[in-house]
């Protein structure tokens, strides 16, 4: 070990002490060069600190909510929350935001920390449930009064243990250490949420109590946690998903944050329609994933059919292109009557006419065009020398179907999918004019009754579904994808 | 020796290009065991005439006799099988490893995965790559050198008795492309597979070739061992294409054993400097090859060493390096003689016997023949 000598006692130290072991002195030096190779997404986060920090004093509420006419700084606001002269349902809020602005600092300073353990440990989804978890702490602090807090206090009890025993072992933090403080974070919110629930229920027991800070502190912590991970790997085309529904969501969570009256809104919405969202969403997931099934069991074929015929495929690809043109509205109304004969002559009870079947068979087929083309242009890309190889060792076409081009195509093929997944994500929304369903419902109900909350919560609800659908298709392609493939020289 | 291979009147017009014959009425047999280098300027037929043997082209009209049978008359499928094929641009399967790309003509066969896995050992380590370090990288980890190394492994791996190999070596640098050409027929000494060799440079044809089917605008032009194509040109084109200084390319051809003296003046080390001196005015020569009990190169003496003091020969004879394989070319060998002053080299066997002597007259000699 390199040795350093200490300034203000001309001891011997180790060189990379920050403070001296004999006469605790700050080592500036070595101080000095830890901020210089710190990494830069470290210096945003200490920096958006900073601006947090700022904002607490800074007067940006209109005064009016304390008979004021001077704009008043959250930090005021919550010295004279005793003086407040309000209605409820504004002093809550008020607390709520004012309360918010030193959580958040800590977290923000916390997760400044833990930032490179949360990207190799285990602990990071734990955390997010735990998280999520807390969301519904009020709900369960109310029906099941002081057990939760019997149990978070077991669990640090032992951590707290764990945590002194293992620095002890080690004299040094180690991934326990940092769990440790994961749980400390989890206790902090909990403890929060705890108490806010008790004044929500005590205080104020008109608040509906799914409106409560619980849920915005969720979606905060939450894109905090997007924002910190996506910041710190940004190479791959998930992290940028992330880091995009992250700004999204802070956003959100910005607006909520800093309008202290902003008390409806999309999110409260979510909040008190939760199990319609939650049907709503299964409704759309199934339409998209039946026409999905359908449209990759014969557009994939197709594909690789044209492949072996110039003429079909001038053909088919043409007509694909054309189906995709076609308005979405019009194509249901296509479908309507069509289907509707269809069921007379057959079934006259069953009504296929309108719902779900129309709309299925419409993604479908708007599905066709990115899937063929997709097929057609992977399997005319493959190496021709691979193909002559495996013809010259006496494959099949079958063989060579199996072995060679369906493996070797599959990457561009799954993004075939995803474009067209996406697309009837987007597209569904329209079926809901047709009695199909799915979160098309809020925007157009929203619509016909000027209720914007509707409309913007289904929107940014479909929004996140193609996010989600996006990293679930790229995992599956990156899956699919044959291991020699992926290697880079 | 029995026919492997045998082509008649073989004739390709390719559809849509009607007015010019691709490979105009090839004749010629090739026999088990031998390499037959199809070698021509660009364009010229080789490869279509190539393809036409395991009928990935078929012909127009003619016949291919793949060991006395009609290849038209085959299945496709089991012909191909049964016939190792290398292509140029390599062609291994990107998406399988190293192991599965060789194996997958034993898979299409339906062997069972012990003998696999035994021949894709085996066939890794004949080509030079240890089996474990190789079997379960992917073709991209390789460079194109190895990559072909693992091509001709694949071609080989059904153990066919015949191999189509198109421009094998062709998109490998110079010198890597020497490596595995000597590499190739060291494997082809052992195995001794009927082998096709497309190749449009004359000096491969000639290196690796039992015979050469020189082809011109589809047209057989000749059909000749190396040694007759260099010395017999069948016409100017043949000439032209060999090139001017196709008595240099015999020296490539020619082994030192084939030029050398056989009767090398020998001395052995423990005779004394007095019958030393008394060999060398015998034989009028300026040096005498000091060997051991064996036969075996110590080195040279001439009249200054022997002047000295000494009692035997041993103790006065100077250690040489102008001595050389006598397997080696003539070409090497020449080379051996003008970078030694003593005029000539010793041509030595194996076990560094001394068994003859080679000097430029022997050469020139030898290609006057
Ligand atoms: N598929 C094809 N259709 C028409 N002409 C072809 C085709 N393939 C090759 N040819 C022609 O046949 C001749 C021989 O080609 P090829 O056997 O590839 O030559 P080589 O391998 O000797 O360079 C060339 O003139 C080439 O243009
Ligand atoms: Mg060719």
């Amino acid at each position: 070990m390199e040795i350093a000598v200490c300034p203000s006692c001309q001891k011997e130290i180790p060189e990379t002490t920050k403070f001296c072991s004999h006469c605790q002195a700050p080592i500036l030096s070595v101080a000095r060069k830890a901020i210089s190779v710190w990494p830069w997404r470290d210096k945003i986060i200490l920096f958006a600190t900073l601006l947090v920090a700022i904002a607490f004093f800074q007067p940006w509420v209109p005064g009016s909510v304390l008979n004021e006419d001077v704009p008043l700084s959250a930090f005021r606001m919550l010295m004279s929350i005793g003086d407040l002269d309000i209605d409820f349902l504004e002093s809550y809020n008020i607390l709520r935001m004012a309360l918010m602005v030193p959580l958040l600092i800590f977290l923000l300073f916390l997760l400044t920390y833990l930032r490179r353990s949360f990207q190799e440990s285990i602990f990071l989804p734990l955390f997010l449930l735990i998280i999520v978890l807390s969301a519904f702490v009020p709900a369960l602090v109310a029906w099941l009064g002081k057990l939760w807090g019997i149990a978070f206090g077991v669990i640090l009890a032992v951590g707290i243990f764990a945590y002194f025993k293992n620095v002890m072992r080690t004299g040094r933090l180690g991934p326990t250490s940092h769990f440790i403080l994961t749980l400390f974070l989890c206790f902090a919110i909990f403890l929060y949420q705890m108490d806010l629930a008790q004044s929500v229920y005590l205080k104020f027991e008109t608040l509906h109590f799914t409106d409560t800070f619980g849920y915005w502190f969720t979606w905060l912590v939450i894109t905090l946690l997007l924002v910190i991970i996506a910041l710190s790997s940004l190479k791959r085309v998930e992290d940028f998903w992330l880091l995009v529904s992250a700004v999204i969501l802070s956003l959100v969570g910005y607006r909520t944050f800093i309008n202290p009256l902003f008390l409806s809104g999309p999110f409260a919405f979510f909040a008190d329609n939760f199990s319609t969202v939650g049907e709503y969403t299964m409704t759309h997931i199934q339409m998209v994933a039946i026409a999905q099934v359908i449209a990759i069991s014969t557009a994939v074929p197709i594909g690789i059919y044209i492949t072996r015929n110039p003429t079909a495929a001038n053909i088919v690809l043409y007509l694909t292109s054309i189906v995709i043109t076609i308005p979405s509205i019009a194509l249901f109304g296509f479908m309507m009557p069509i289907l509707s004969t269809i069921d007379r002559h057959w079934d006259a009870v069953s009504g296929i006419g309108i719902g779900q079947v129309p709309a299925i068979i419409a993604l479908a087929l708007y599905s066709q065009l990115p899937i063929i083309r997709n097929t057609y242009i992977a399997i005319k890309n493959v190496d021709p020398s691979t193909i002559e190889a495996g013809r010259g060792m006496g494959m099949t076409r079958f063989q060579l179907l199996i072995q060679l081009q369906l493996p070797l195509a599959a990457p561009i093929i799954m993004a075939g999918v995803r474009t067209a997944v996406i697309m009837s994500i987007a597209i569904a929304a329209i079926a809901a004019y047709i009695g199909a369903g799915g979160l098309g419902l809020f925007v157009s109900e929203g619509l016909q009754m000027a209720t914007n909350d509707s409309v913007i919560a289904g929107a940014i609800s479909m929004s996140i579904l193609a996010i989600l659908a996006d990293i679930v298709l790229q995992k599956a392609e990156d899956w699919l994808t044959p291991t020699g493939l992926k290697i880079v020289r | 020796m029995s026919v492997m291979l045998s082509f008649q009147e073989v004739t390709k017009i390719y559809p849509g290009a009607e007015h010019f014959k691709a490979v105009d009425s090839l004749t010629f047999d090739l026999n088990e065991g031998e390499i037959c280098t199809l070698v021509g300027p660009s364009g010229c037929g080789k490869t279509t005439a190539m393809k036409m043997i395991n009928r990935l082209i078929s012909m127009t009209s003619g016949k291919i006799l793949v060991d006395g049978q009609n290849a038209d008359r085959m299945d496709t499928i089991e012909l191909r099988r049964s016939i190792g094929y290398v292509i140029q641009n390599i062609g291994l399967f990107p998406n399988m490893t190293i192991a599965e790309n060789i194996a997958i003509v034993p898979r299409l066969k339906g062997w069972d995965a012990g003998k696999i896995s035994e021949k894709v050992e085996s066939l890794l380590e004949m080509v030079n790559l240890p089996a474990e370090e190789f079997m379960n990288r992917y073709p991209k980890e390789l460079s194109g050198g190895q990559q072909q190394r693992i091509g001709v492994a694949r071609g080989m791996a059904a153990d066919p008795p015949i191999m189509l190999m198109d421009e094998p070596f062709g998109a490998i640098d110079p010198i890597n492309r020497e490596h595995l050409q000597n590499e190739f027929l060291r494997i082809q000494e052992k195995v001794r597979k009927t082998i096709v060799f497309v190749t449009h440079d004359i000096d491969e044809a000639i290196k690796m070739g039992d015979k050469i089917c020189l082809l011109r605008n589809g047209k057989l032009v000749q059909f000749d061992n190396p040694e007759k194509l260099l010395t017999e040109p069948a016409n100017d084109f043949v000439r032209d294409f060999v090139g001017g200084d196709r008595t240099l390319k015999r020296l490539n051809l020619l082994k030192v054993k084939n030029a050398m003296q056989t009767d090398p003046p020998l001395i052995r080390a423990l005779e004394s400097l007095q019958t030393a001196k008394g060999k060398l005015s015998e034989l009028k020569t300026d040096h005498l090859i000091v060997v051991d009990e064996n036969g075996r190169l110590l080195g040279t003496v001439d009249p200054a060493a022997l002047g000295k003091t000494g009692d035997k020969v041993a103790e006065v004879v100077q250690a040489t390096q102008a001595h050389i394989q006598a397997s080696a070319s003539l070409k090497d060998g020449l080379s051996e003689i003008f970078s030694h002053d003593l005029g000539f080299v010793i041509a030595v066997d194996d076990a560094q016997k001394v068994v003859g002597t080679l000097t430029e007259k022997d050469i020139k000699a030898l290609l006057r023949k």
